[in-house]
């Protein structure tokens, strides 16, 4: 059983996650590639963390690593005491069943589910959920309930996607690239939705872009260079998603 | 540098070669499966079907044949000169008995004239090893060649045979084959027992002194004048009529065609059966090849759309990239082709085989002609192409600007299910598998097709034995339970029965009269034995349509169905026969019932009624026997010392005996369409599931991410498998009777009516094979799931 030290909002030295010294390498083909390198990290609970960084420094890496999709080359990952880099493929499944919530670039909603039905796919599997037609509502889809896939646009699709990984009240939120294949107009709302659930739910997120705007309205901004946090930044003042330009 | 060789297209069909691989071998197997059965059966047809033509050509197979009792040799020369006769010959036939030392009964058969000195020109018996009985030997005989086989006898063995009930040593001279004798069977016998019967040939005079014929025959065969089918069965029947009016007043039977030869007409019937199955099989195999392939080069051609588009985009015109999809087709065909072809060889070899065990021909080999293996591959090739066809087509027609885009999202909607409102039963996971099946009914029912086609198969292969076993049951345990059945050289008087029923051991002894007759209405009229039972008939039971047994009426007659349908007679019609036998009266009985008898057209009366209709004392020309199992051979040796004794046989030894026949070859034909019916199941199952998991690979990573186990996600992709496996179940096992009503539909009812059985085991077999070759799939799933590369699949755009 995976559970955190500390719940969300206890103060800046409560950490959800954390990690020490990882590295993660690939093989590709002949060449060896180092994703990750020494990196030293930790989420705090409430906390909204941007990860940025250009395409291949390693941010989708860590991030998967974070949500029990992979497992570090060396080094640690503790879930409050609970060692990651030590669980098995059942104890990652159990991880991310209870504790995540993913939201990607493409969405990956199932297309023969309404948007209802895909986030119960979740509240189905989990303890204490939200409503999913509430959840819908938080993200603005109230009335979009029995929609499928194929009949929202790009932007309702991905606030499906948060609404079913915020369902299952996640202690963690993980979005890569959330607003990459989205207009900025769309993106802001989808920003905005991310935003709200992490201040009304107080779940830690952690949002990897490569899109340095967005980096404002985090708690809390890390730069990812060459598999290496070339540098932490906590802005002076936050801006509301709403606010955004790019 | 091979590679430079290879054109860079040839090079990408290649490697996707590689990766299709599974999916090209478990199709080339359906083809292959569909090739084997094509090419032996239809093979083995087209062998036994020269054979015999061959056969009766070189031996001058007879076209009429005719039965008296003694006509002068005058007579025949008449009849040679009729214009539509080419050819006559006369015969001395006379039935025998063979006490052969060892066998507790006797064998029986039939000892057939040779002229002196010259061939005979019709039936001529084709000589496989010795020679003729030399001129003023009156012991020389020339032997059947399965009765030889059976007995091991060569020539200058000695042979006991009663001619005309006295005991003679016989020398065996020569070992023969003849077109009358290809399915070598006792009229009336239930199997072939070549042990038991027997063919024997002797010089005409010796014969014809042993039983008073000289100068005389008491059978004649001729051949036609040469003409089509048609012209050849009018003359037939021409000739038969004067035939029939020339040999009346000597005792004439009735001239017969060739179709209602004995053996020919089991060999016509049994070639007619394989020349059906011929037909019906292999289309299964076809059918679900081109499905199979349409599949998986739709879905081949879905996923490369980019690659299409850049084909076309660099200069490659809609003709090449057509050619290049089609040349999958190839892929299949070239593996598939080699292995049904090598695999339709030796399979014919075997079923041929099992043929010639019962069918004796000279030169019986298995030959598929190259015009035979040329049309399976091609009507194959016809079949991969045309369910490939719509596929290429789509990717030919594919302008390239749009197969730059992805293909549009799939597109959903609720249905029935959800204004039901009985969606949330199902749960979201639930609702995936229906959703999919509601989106694409008709490749679930076209899959679902495809097994029950295998479930079909395999109930096609195993109903023949189901429905024998209860052929069984009902003939013997509920129509016929006699332990012996003695029957006479000719009718004796009814107090025969007491003799035989004083034999110790003998517990209960019944009585039987069989007289031929021609049964009659109007024009229509059949050639039938009327059967006198006793009043109390407790060891020949009549049974009619769901299993009761019928009373034998005091006062009229009662039918096997199948005989009043063709005559068209009901209950209370008056039914006309024409005794062959004795002053060959004409008379009239009342119809009094039906029954239902698997074998023969045959008419069951009271003895009293037929001794009254025949006008005479009354005669016995068998008799049943109940016996006490430990006196059985005593009775046996007693029973074999009577000279009035032509045959005896034992019920159970004939149906251990027929059970062994048939479970030799039924064990053959049950193992070929399990191994059929599991490639096709396979072929399916397999092939679906793969294009199910790479469709579908997005969604169920999706579903890992969110936290479903393992074992949950391939339960979605399961249960879609499941499903179709579950539709096809039940539209196989009705396609599978359909099938099997349709095949003994080629069957002449007038011979053989078997009720269409299927048995409870056969239902088990057919899911226990379809569930494993199911499950085969279900576990390569399983294991794919295991190994999917969640990062990788959720990162690749759709």
């Amino acid at each position: 059983m995976l559970d955190p030290a500390v719940g969300p909002g206890t103060g800046a030295s409560a950490c959800v996650l954390s990690c020490n010294d990882l590295c993660k390498t690939y093989r590709m083909g002949e060449v060896e590639v180092r994703a990750l390198d020494h990196v030293d990290f930790a989420l705090r609970s409430g906390e909204l963390l941007v990860l940025l960084g250009a395409s291949g420094s390693g941010k989708s890496t860590l991030l998967n690593i974070l949500g029990g999709l992979d497992t570090p080359s060396s080094g640690s990952v503790y879930f409050g005491h609970q060692e990651l880099s030590l669980a098995d493929d059942d104890e990652l499944t159990e991880y991310r069943r209870r504790h995540v919530g993913f939201v990607f670039q493409f969405y990956n909603l199932i297309p023969s589910l309404t948007a209802r039905e895909n986030v119960e796919l979740v509240t189905d599997i989990s303890e204490d959920p939200l409503d999913a037609a509430d959840v819908l509502a938080l993200v603005g889809l109230g009335d979009r309930l029995d929609h499928f896939p194929g009949q929202l646009s790009g932007g309702e699709q991905q606030r499906v996607a948060i609404a079913r990984a915020v369902a299952k009240r996640p202690s963690l939120l993980l979005c890569d690239e959330p607003t990459g294949a989205l207009d900025s107009r769309t993106g802001i709302v989808v920003l905005e939705v991310i935003e709200r659930v992490n201040s009304e739910l107080g779940t830690a997120t952690v949002l990897i872009t490569h899109n340095a705007p967005i980096a404002q309205i985090a708690h809390r901004v890390l730069t990812l260079a060459d598999g290496r946090i070339a540098r932490e930044q906590t802005p002076a003042r936050r801006v509301a998603a709403r606010e955004l330009v790019w | 540098m091979v590679s430079r060789t290879i054109p860079a297209l040839e090079r990408k069909w290649l490697r996707e070669l590689r990766q299709l691989r599974g999916q090209v071998l478990t199709i080339a197997l359906v083809v292959a499966s569909g090739l084997v059965t094509f090419i032996s059966m239809r093979g083995t047809y087209e062998s036994l079907d020269e054979a015999r033509a061959a056969h009766y050509e070189r031996a001058r197979f007879a076209d009429v044949f005719a039965l008296a009792k003694r006509v002068p040799e005058s007579v025949a020369r008449q009849l040679e000169s009729l214009p539509a006769v080419a050819r006559l010959e006369t015969r001395i036939v006379e039935e025998i008995t063979l006490p052969i030392e060892g066998m507790a009964r006797p064998a029986y058969g039939q000892i057939l004239s040779i002229p002196h000195g010259r061939e005979p020109v019709t039936n001529v018996p084709q000589l496989r090893y010795g020679r003729w009985p030399e001129r003023g030997r009156d012991d020389e005989v020339v032997v059947l060649d399965s009765f030889a086989g059976a007995h091991g006898l060569r020539e200058g063995d000695e042979l006991p045979a009663v001619l005309n009930g006295k005991l003679r040593r016989l020398i065996v001279v020569g070992v023969a084959l003849s077109p009358e004798y290809v399915f070598a069977i006792r009229p009336g016998a239930l199997a072939d027992d070549p042990k038991r019967y027997a063919v024997l040939w002797m010089d005409r005079s010796t014969l014809a002194a042993a039983f008073d014929l000289e100068g005389a025959f008491n059978e004649l065969s001729l051949e036609l004048q040469p003409g089509t089918p048609e012209e050849r069965a009018s003359l037939s029947l021409a000739v038969r009529a004067q035939i029939d009016r020339a040999l009346a007043p000597y005792g004439g039977d009735g001239a017969f065609d060739r179709k209602d030869q004995l053996s020919n007409r089991i060999v016509n019937q049994e070639l007619s059966q394989l020349r059906a199955l011929a037909g019906m099989i292999p289309l299964v195999f076809l059918a679900v090849a081109a499905f199979l392939l349409n599949l998986v080069l739709g879905r081949l051609i879905r996923l490369q759309r980019p690659e299409i588009a850049t084909l076309k985009a660099i200069g490659y015109s809609s003709r090449q990239v057509a050619l290049h999809y089609l040349r999958l087709v190839l892929a299949v065909l070239l593996p598939g082709s080699v292995l049904g072809v090598a695999g339709g060889l030796a399979l014919g070899r075997v079923v041929l085989g099992l043929y010639a065990t019962s069918f004796r021909f000279p030169d019986l080999r298995f030959h598929a002609s190259a015009a035979l293996l040329v049309s399976g591959v091609l009507v194959s090739a016809i079949a991969g192409t045309v369910g490939a066809l719509g596929a290429v087509r789509a990717a030919a027609k594919l302008p390239p600007a749009e197969a730059m885009r992805p293909p549009a999202p799939p597109h959903y909607r609720q249905g029935w299910l959800e204004r039901l409102q009985l969606g949330a039963l199902l749960g979201p996971s639930g609702l995936m598998v229906f959703r999919e099946v509601q989106r694409r009914p008709f490749r679930t029912l076209l899959s679902s097709l495809g097994i029950a086609g295998a479930v079909a198969l395999l109930i096609l292969g195993r109903f023949g034995w189901d429905s024998l076993l209860y052929y069984f049951e009902r003939t013997f345990d509920r129509a016929q339970r006699q332990d012996l059945q003695v029957v006479f050289r000719r009718p004796l008087p009814p107090r025969v029965v007491t003799e035989l029923a004083g034999i110790p051991g003998v517990a209960r002894a019944e009585g039987l009269r069989a007289v031929p007759i021609r049964a009659r209405q109007n024009h229509r009229m059949r050639d039938s034995v009327l059967m006198g039972l006793p009043d109390i008939s407790t060891l020949r039971q009549l049974i009619a349509k769901g299993g009761r047994a019928v009373p034998i009426p005091s006062d009229g007659v009662l039918l096997t169905k199948t005989l009043g349908e063709l005559l068209q007679l009901q209950v209370g019609d008056r039914l006309e026969i024409e005794l062959r036998e004795g002053e060959r009266r004409l008379v009239q009985a009342p119809i009094a019932g039906f029954i239902d008898e698997t074998i023969g057209l045959s008419v069951y009366a009271s003895r009293g009624l037929v001794d009254q209709l025949s006008g005479d004392q009354g005669a016995i020309s068998s008799v049943l026997l109940q016996i006490e199992p430990a006196d059985l051979p005593a009775v046996e040796a007693r029973l074999r010392r009577s000279p009035e004794i032509i045959d005896v046989s034992d019920v159970h030894a004939d149906k251990q005996r027929m059970f062994d026949m048939n479970a030799r070859i039924m064990n053959v034909w049950t193992a070929i369409s399990i191994g059929l019916a599991a490639s096709v199941a396979f072929g399916v199952v397999y092939n679906n599931a793969r294009i199910n998991l790479g469709a579908r690979e997005r969604e169920l990573a999706s579903l890992r991410v969110l936290g479903f186990s393992r074992r949950e996600v391939s339960a979605v992709l399961l249960a879609s498998l499941a499903l179709e496996v579950l539709i096809a179940i039940p539209i196989g096992l009705v396609l599978g009777h359909y099938w099997a009503v349709q095949f003994m539909g080629t069957v002449d009812p007038e011979t053989f009516r078997w009720e269409v059985i299927i048995a409870p085991s056969t239902y088990l077999l057919v899911i226990l094979v379809i569930l494993l070759a199911a499950s085969a799939s279900a576990f390569w799933v399983r294991r794919n799931v295991d190994r999917f590369d969640l990062m990788s699949v959720l990162k690749a755009r759709d």
